[in-house]
């Protein structure tokens, strides 16, 4: 489980959600722990859709083995994309 | 009621930017292979969620010493702006290209048909039973 805490904490790390929560906390510093909690419990719900779906939905009508080649594409995928900067901006020139 | 709204406000945001995030689809990805396992990925998704939190709420107050909250707000609201534009233009692109895909040749069994098709095995060769009676797969 320590390599969802790091895959998770990573790309978390220069993300656009982060950002927004950085600039909020920063637009209203006396209200942070508003932000925090707020923000908190928006990834905590929606973390907890991801894994109802992924556990239920997902591992319910896939094979194993194509949910872990689905998987392994998946982050090779979004590594590419990540890095040549397709997806994952946080500002964008129109 | 300031700090209701605020807590509101946030929780609304943040819900809005993560629904199609990579870090639900990176949770998504490891409750889908391990769902023995769900609470445990949920617990650690979390909690580095949560750490991640920390650290973005204590740089932002950091920030707010350094740039008036003023200037950030107008900051914000231009990357707001601009991550909205960008986000309705893929979804055009999307639909754009579902489109183009939907209305292509295809024949009864639902594959294209085009030169590359040899004429079909049979009714259930292709697909194995289990997932005949089950939407096709993507």
């Amino acid at each position: 489980m320590a390599k969802v805490f790091g895959v998770v904490f990573l790309s978390e790390m220069g993300d656009k959600t982060q950002v927004t929560t950085l600039l909020l906390a920063g637009a209203k510093p006396l209200y942070v722990l508003y932000i925090a909690l707020g923000s908190a419990s928006a990834l905590v719900v929606t973390s907890l859709v991801e894994v109802s779906i992924g556990s239920l939905l997902i591992s319910r009508y896939l094979k194993p083995q194509t949910i872990k080649l689905a998987s392994c594409l998946a982050f090779i995928v979004l590594g590419l994309l990540l890095v040549t900067g397709v997806i994952g901006r946080i500002a964008v020139a129109v | 009621m300031v700090r209701l709204l605020t807590y509101i406000t946030t929780f609304l945001i943040i819900v809005l930017c993560e629904l199609g995030d990579k870090t639900q689809v990176a949770t998504l990805i490891f409750a889908s292979g391990n769902p023995h396992r769900k609470w445990q990925v949920f617990a650690a998704a979390a909690c580095a969620l949560v750490t991640c939190v920390t650290i973005e709420v204590t740089v932002g107050v950091a920030l707010s010493r350094l740039v008036p909250p003023a200037l950030i707000n107008r900051i914000t609201g231009v990357l707001f702006m601009l991550i909205g534009l960008f986000f309705g233009a893929s979804l055009l692109r999307e639909a754009r290209r579902a489109r183009r895909a939907r209305h292509a040749p295809r024949n009864a069994m639902g594959a294209s048909r085009d030169a590359m098709s040899n004429g079909g095995d049979g009714p259930a060769s292709a697909i194995p039973r289990y997932r005949q009676f089950l939407p096709p797969m993507v």
